[in-house]
């Protein structure tokens, strides 16, 4: 357990102990089912969680939505567990508990003290199986959803605009669907979508449990033999592949929405991880982070600084499973048109690739970089949430522990290459938004 | 079976929780200062705390928030205060409420950190970058922020409560101003705000991490170094009794019409809070299973987020409802939530309900305290309200002591049903 430290030793030692690998245990089971055990002690909490390979880019028009709606049904309990029943006794013993859908997983997890760890164990072998779905909690739950979607998505102009953004560059497939879904397919999906959706990916072959903070090894290992190692794979294979033809687009849009402020949005596509070179995923990471990672960044200082935008923005999933977009714009001031936005923002590259990078401006953002990535180890919770979005993505959590090596090693030459490649010269889809 | 069990696990533990909890080091034996030594990973949070909130900006409303916003911003040798913080990988926040202003940082805990860390606070906080430039530059983005609050119908709507609830106080504006109070603001005011904030409020401070007692005494004495603090009385107490019940509708072009309630209730040092906060706790405040999502959400789906809270001042305090629903919902969500009301003014809890819920209360102050950031949280709450000797066991004893008979009690005397306000925000 390399969590705890000497209080000796040096404090470069103290940090460069901070890793996955000599805590973190990882077996299968004969039915498929994965198993990753992170040991950290300081604590007597754990966290117990599982993860489904199955989101919104495994989904088609006509039933978008459905692995988010799945995971609120998956609440409504089974013949052994009434719903609600399990909620309240993790709320009893002190613990949280909730769940989570991505584009590519759809997880569930219960924070509580360690002598609770078999309760939620024992639960989730339950509800992988067992679940109860009736009409009549579909009815509701649906609304329960559809409520989600107008708060979070229908009422908040910046996310509709995003949606917009997804479904014009990569349509109507992969990472272009909608995580929540569209109200249309929210209100068609039907039982036995979500029966067929349950049956095809719920199963221990498509899974994985993550356990991290202080357990006892032998007895968590026997529990996940007990409540997983019987379960089959059901033999459920349908594909519903969508016969729309996937239309995209990389024209420029025009975007009116309830807004106090015009907003300049550049979207490029990046490739998936997997087709990444190592040296350009990490240099494409310190290179948005100089750009916009913080205050120090670029932007702060040549565009809000000097009184071209009021903010800016960058956004990007590293590793991603699928090919996805880096979105960079930012809102003008009143006295800028999105037009000198864009140059400003694009020049910014430019000058970057063609002047380099300035004095400790690499040191700093590596230094920068690497304080985030010991922070993350202060929380269990984050601990699983960063194994299991590699895992769930067919990525290990070994990226992990090598993300230190891998951003030291980009060199200044990596990160104008990268500029190049990946902004400058790639395909730019603009949107332009205009207060209505 | 197991859950039979479970219960009676969790009964045993209550008794011998406190022993649990990690030991609060009161810095050099000055109450104010507090610390829980965690050397598991290199890493420090720091908070400090000024008991001047938003409600002493008089006139300039938004004022404070807008000063407390520029400290890192300010230019010491042509370097913005923030710039040299991100160079050692430290992260910087700042935070302005009704009562209170929070300073935090998080770093890594090398000796050279420490050192770079209380120097450049020191710096920050002596003020010297403050410039007409820096202000203005502020104030174009602070306007932005506030138009966009503006069009978020969560956030006018939670505005638009605390103006009425409020009104004619201090409490009433938010927190961040008005565009018209904002665009008014000068230099002379801002330099006199920060200086009356450094210089003349109470301030606490609370450390979580890799650091000792003694580097921390350093620590905060580097900080403060060369700084006359003269620390005055906080404001008077704030009056809200002339409210009466309160119903307000207001229309806005959303799909969801947003719904905040409030009762006035009780404030933290109140005798009766672990009578309230159980209660709470049962009625709204627990999530999954609480009487609000049971009948607002479980049961008929009209909203994604529904809950009750406590939300404690200085001199009061105020129970919170607040959920979003499709608009044609409206007058049904209402309906449920007033026969909810009802109820829970009688309160017709089981003695098992209670029961859980103390456990659950008990329980979770532990479960939550397992990173630094959380831990950090709870001790700055420990600090803020003064409650730093024995807090755990006082806290433990306090819920221990709840029962079915005190509840109704409490909430028979404590909260204020007839004062509520109902505000809602929507339409289309």
């Amino acid at each position: 357990m390399t969590c705890s430290f000497n209080l000796a030793a040096e404090e470069s030692d103290k940090i460069s102990k901070i890793n996955f690998s000599d805590r973190i245990e990882e077996f299968s089971l004969d039915n498929g089912l994965d198993v990753i055990l992170i040991e950290d002690n300081r604590s007597d909490n754990v966290v117990s969680s599982i993860w489904y390979r199955v989101g919104s880019s495994y989904e088609n028009e006509g039933i978008t939505g459905i692995s988010h709606l799945l995971e609120h049904m998956m609440f409504k309990g089974t013949e052994k567990f009434s719903a609600g029943e399990f909620s309240s006794a993790v709320k009893k013993i002190g613990g949280t508990e909730n769940a989570f859908t991505g584009r590519d997983f759809t997880g569930y997890y219960q924070k509580v003290s360690k002598e609770f760890l078999s309760m939620c164990l024992e639960y989730e072998a339950d509800r992988m199986i067992n679940l109860n779905l009736t009409n009549d909690d579909l009815i509701s739950e649906r609304e329960v959803v559809k409520e989600e979607r107008r708060l979070r998505t229908e009422d908040q102009p910046i996310s509709i605009i995003f949606e917009k953004i997804g479904l014009h560059i990569l349509g109507m497939t992969d990472y272009g669907i909608p995580i929540i879904g569209t109200m249309d397919d929210l209100n068609n999906i039907t039982l036995s979508d979500l029966e067929d959706w349950y049956k095809k990916y719920y199963k221990p072959s498509n899974a994985t449990i993550i356990i991290s903070g202080n357990f006892e090894t032998e007895a968590v290992k026997n529990d996940i033999n007990l409540y997983f190692g019987s379960i089959q794979n059901p033999e459920m294979e349908f594909d519903r592949v969508s016969s729309k033809i996937i239309k995209t687009s990389f024209d420029q849009m025009l975007l009116r929405e309830k807004l106090p402020n015009p907003i300049l949005i550049l979207s490029f596509v990046k490739p998936k991880f997997a087709d990444l070179s190592t040296k350009d995923a990490y240099a494409l990471e310190l290179l948005l982070e100089i750009m916009d990672g913080s205050f120090s960044s670029r932007f702060t200082s040549n565009i809000i600084d000097k009184k071209i935008a009021i903010n800016t923005f960058i956004s990007y999933d590293l590793f991603s499973r699928k090919k996805s977009i880096i979105s960079i714009g930012g809102v003008p001031r009143r006295d800028v048109t999105l037009e000198v936005l864009k140059q400003s923002i694009i020049d910014e590259f430019i000058i970057l690739y063609n002047e380099g990078l300035q004095d400790k401006e690499l040191r700093n953002t590596k230094a920068r970089l690497i304080a985030s990535n010991i922070y993350k180890f202060d929380s269990i919770f984050t601990q699983t949430m960063s194994v299991g979005q590699l895992e769930s993505k067919n990525l290990s959590w070994n990226l992990l522990d090598e993300y230190v090596n891998n951003v030291n090693s980009v060199t200044e030459q990596d990160i104008r290459e990268v500029a190049q490649k990946y902004i400058i010269n790639n395909k730019v889809q603009i949107s332009l938004v205009e207060p209505e | 079976m197991r859950f039979l069990l479970i219960t009676t696990i969790a009964l045993m533990l209550s008794t011998s929780y406190v022993d649990a909890f990690p030991k609060i080091i009161k810095i050099k034996s000055n109450k104010d200062y507090l610390l829980i030594e965690n050397r598991d990973l290199p890493i420090i949070d720091l908070k400090i705390t000024f008991d001047r909130g938003s409600k002493s900006d008089g006139e300039n409303e938004g004022i404070l928030s807008f000063s407390v916003n520029l400290l890192h911003q300010q230019l010491l040798n042509s370097k913005k205060v923030i710039n040299y913080f991100e160079e050692i990988g430290a992260q910087y926040n700042s935070s302005v409420n009704k009562e209170r202003s929070d300073i935090s940082l998080r770093f890594v805990s090398t000796s050279d950190n420490i050192g770079l860390i209380s120097k450049k606070i020191n710096e920050m906080l002596s003020l010297n970058g403050i410039s007409q430039e820096l202000i203005n530059e502020n104030k174009v983005r602070i306007l932005n922020i506030i138009n966009r609050r503006d069009l978020d119908p969560g956030r006018l709507a939670q505005r638009k409560a605390d103006e009425i609830f409020f009104s004619g106080s201090g409490m009433s504006h938010p927190t961040i101003g008005y565009a018209r109070t904002i665009e008014s603001l000068d230099t002379d005011i801002i330099r006199q705000t920060l200086i009356q904030l450094i210089l003349k409020s109470k301030i606490s401070i609370s450390i979580v991490g890799d650091i000792s007692e003694n580097t921390s005494a350093i620590l905060i004495s580097n900080m403060f170094a060369n700084m006359r603090r003269v620390p005055q009385k906080s404001d008077s107490p704030i009056k809200y009794n002339q409210l009466r019940k309160n119903t307000k509708k207001i229309f806005f072009d959303s799909s969801q019409t947003h719904i905040n309630i409030y009762i006035p209730a009780i404030k933290r040092e109140d005798e009766d809070f672990y009578n309230i906060l159980v209660a709470n706790h049962i009625f709204g405040g627990s999530g999954f299973g609480s009487r609000l999502m049971r009948e607002i959400r479980e049961k008929r789906g009209f909203a994604y987020s529904i809950y009750s809270y406590l939300s404690m001042y200085n001199d009061f305090g105020i129970l919170k409802i607040n959920l979003q629903t499709d608009n044609r919902n409206v007058s049904q969500a209402l309906q449920i939530i007033s026969i909810e009301l009802d109820k829970f003014k009688n309160f017709n809890a089981t003695q098992e309900e209670v029961t859980s819920s103390k456990k659950s209360l008990i329980r979770n102050v532990l479960t939550r305290m397992d990173t630094n950031i959380n831990t950090l949280q709870i001790l700055s709450s420990i600090n803020n309200y003064d409650l730093q000797d024995d807090y755990y066991k006082k806290y433990i004893t306090g819920i221990q002591n709840v029962n079915l008979k005190s509840i109704k009690k409490a909430i028979s005397n404590k909260i204020k049903f007839e004062k509520s306000l109902t505000l809602t925000l929507g339409g289309r």
